[in-house]
């Protein structure tokens, strides 16, 4: 057998410095869940008493995750890895690191597919804002309206309708057919995220995050700045931090608590292997993570734990200020800047933020693919953006085009952060038990500035992966039978036309005074028991006129369930591709990168 | 609410809905995390530079390993 020529791994880049990392770190982190999830979840979820649930995750979840994903791709890094498909291989070669490493490489691809839309829309609201649209929808509803609550409910649907029509949740492949702007916006955004990673980690990623971040905390500083000098801000603090305390019996909001840390940190999918294996084999990972993890919770917990809930409260009242991510973000806010002074300004800061943001958080789900081609194939730095800029746009031109209720977008992120969690348990258990949590917390200690103590070695083999196991069967428990139930055109089609059906016939009794009970024995009877298709020749004919209706619900339905199920079959079809990829160049140019860097003396000291 | 949550629980004034609980919580959570961001970038940013640090002899590895 003829020996392989041997591979330059002195041409690796790396980062020029500490705050550079910590900024694009914590630039990959924060992001929208931060500014529109947290508050939403802690509203929710006991309000100030949420911190608890929350505080213990970050410590007993998020940090050590952290840790040990920096550590590995630090190591990695010494292999001449910056995939995950390939750090993974260098820390356990057996077929399974394979696996995880096509699945830790195949989230942040699939996530930027929708990601990039949330920043295309932040974008359309800034300019929106920028140039007076709002105000101007805005001035037409005030002059309309006498009273506050009734300003409050037109304002709101003002902005709910804005909201509707520019994420195209009408129909689907409305947005091209009727959204040439979004169009433009998006294909902006795409341009700037691969112009970005086209220069490099050093000149592209670290240039940017150095001035998008701080940039960013001081638009949110302002604006933080403006609400607690609001007049009975006090009030909307209260709304947002007053612990119910009885809450914390409540199972779900433990669950809401760890769930809101894990995806908040951008810890499991391969982010932040990616970024680490960058550094010099001795820098600290210990800090530097830490760093990072901080200035993430510094956005979330005091930036928008103080601004969003407690402005939305103020201005719009409660039912307002407990909506979901969506709701909160691209209707509330934009409503609340219609009764706050100098609305157009903070808006366009703010939605300026989000873009910002959201743009540092876009490269860095770009850069792990865009590693691994480079890694496993050796191709140069051109072709390998342009490879995944095709790509990306191909999933991002499809979840635009399912718009309607936002299916696609919906069901993507669902399966995403489902492997969120699986990669990051098989991460933590590589860490904890095939590395071994002792020699693991050895090396993460390596040039470290603060030593991690050794009860974080028994964390990470026994409390983190316990912890991630119970999340991970709770919110399976939770999502994945209405998930599956989703994707079954037949059943979602029954289900769509007997809720036609059943309106109508509620509509019909309205005037008879049932009550729950006789008007769903009454639906039976004429519909038949649950889960069975209507028979329509058995239908009296008031009840028959509604049959049009029905049947196009029953076919629109059937369609969505077949789309969610297309969403499914997309991505298990990339995920087997990525896995055959994987096998290959692991077996191949990554294994040998992985055999020249321990011939070098690179890769384990212990 | 019974015991100390009670007391938690009411309004630091008449007029206002933050309670004293909710006060706590809210300087509790803004002082650990901003102390820790500051802690921790604090670190970050009074490191010296690699070039700035002053090599001992002792401290370059020759490679020789005779």
């Amino acid at each position: 057998m003829s020996k392989s020529p041997e591979l330059d791994l002195t041409k690796k880049e790396k980062w020029g410095s500490k705050i550079g990392v910590v900024l694009a770190v914590a630039g990959s982190a924060v992001g929208l869940g931060n500014f529109l999830r947290f508050p939403g979840q802690a509203v929710n979820n006991g309000g100030g008493a949420f911190m608890i649930p929350y505080i213990i995750s970050f410590l007993v979840l998020g940090i050590p995750i952290a840790w040990c994903e920096w550590t590995m791709g630090r190591l990695g890094g010494r292999f001449g890895q910056n995939s995950a498909p390939g750090i993974m291989y260098a820390m356990w070669r057996r077929w399974p690191a394979k696996f995880v490493g096509a699945m830790t490489l195949l989230i942040p691809v699939v996530i930027y597919m929708y990601y990039v839309l949330l920043e295309a829309w932040c974008l359309d609201y800034c300019i929106e804002f920028a140039k007076g649209g709002f105000a101007q929808m805005f001035g037409s509803i005030a002059s309309a309206s006498n009273d506050h609550a009734a300003e409050v409910q037109a304002v709101v649907g003002a902005t709910d309708t804005h909201w509707q029509t520019t994420f195209g949740m009408s129909e689907h492949g409305i947005l091209f057919h009727e959204g040439g702007r979004t169009i433009w916006l998006v294909l902006i955004c795409f341009l700037v995220n691969f112009l970005i990673i086209y220069q490099g980690v050093i000149r592209g990623i670290e240039f940017f995050c150095k001035w998008a971040m701080p940039l960013l905390i001081l638009c949110a500083v302002i604006i933080l700045l403006r609400v607690l000098t609001l007049p009975d801000i006090t009030s909307g603090l209260g709304f947002m931090w007053n612990p119910q305390w009885e809450q914390l019996k409540n199972p779900q909001v433990w669950l809401a608590a760890s769930g809101q840390i894990f995806f908040s940190l951008s810890v499991g999918f391969g982010l932040i292997l990616c970024y680490s294996s960058y550094l010099h084999s001795n820098d600290d990972v210990v800090l530097t993570s830490l760093s990072a993890s901080s200035t993430n919770e510094f956005c979330e917990v005091i930036l928008a734990g103080l601004i969003v809930v407690p402005t939305a409260f103020l201005f719009l009242g409660a039912e307002n200020a407990s909506k979901g991510t969506f709701g909160l973000g691209f209707v509330t806010i934009p409503a609340i800047m219609h009764f706050m002074p100098l609305g157009s300004f903070f808006g366009a800061m703010w939605f300026g933020l989000l873009f910002l943001a959201a743009v540092t958080s876009s490269l860095s789900m770009l850069q792990p693919a865009i590693a691994f081609l480079e890694d496993a194939f050796g191709v140069q730095r051109r072709a390998s953006v342009a490879i995944l800029g095709v790509v990306t746009a191909c999933g991002a031109a499809l979840t635009m085009y399912f718009s309607k209720g936002i299916l696609a977008l919906d069901h993507t992120d669902f399966w995403c952060n489902l492997m969120m969690i699986i990669a990051a348990t098989f991460q933590v258990l590589i860490f904890g038990w095939i590395i071994g949590a002792t020699r693991g917390v050895k090396e993460m200690n390596r040039g470290a500035d603060l030593h991690v103590p050794r009860f974080i070695a028994f964390v990470i083999r026994f409390i983190t992966p316990t912890f991630l196991i119970v999340i991970l069967a709770m919110w399976g428990y939770n999502n994945l039978p209405e998930r599956i139930s989703g994707m079954d055109p037949g059943r979602q089609g029954i289900a769509a036309e007997r809720a036609t059906y059943t309106q109508a016939i509620e509509e019909h009794f309205a005037d008879a005074g049932l009550d729950a009970e006789a008007m769903a024995s009454e639906v039976e009877e004429l519909l038949g028991t649950e889960d069975q298709a209507v028979n329509t020749a058995d239908l009296p004919a008031w009840l028959q006129e509604t049959s049009e209706a029905a049947q196009e619900g029953r076919r629109a339905a059937a369609a969505d369930a077949s789309i969610a199920r297309l969403v499914f079959l997309g991505i298990l079809a990339f995920f087997v591709l990525l896995v055959v990829l994987s096998d290959v160049a692991c077996r191949n140019r990554i294994g040998r990168m992985i055999d020249q860097s321990q011939r070098a003396g690179n890769g384990w000291e212990t | 609410m019974n015991g100390w949550l009670a007391i938690l629980g009411q309004p630091a004034t008449d007029d206002v809905d933050l309670t004293i609980g909710g006060l706590i919580v809210m300087t509790i959570s803004v002082v650990l995390v901003l102390g820790l961001m500051i802690f921790c970038m604090g670190r970050i940013l009074g490191e010296k530079r690699p070039t700035e640090r002053h090599h001992t002899p002792l401290d370059i590895d020759t490679h020789d390993r005779d």
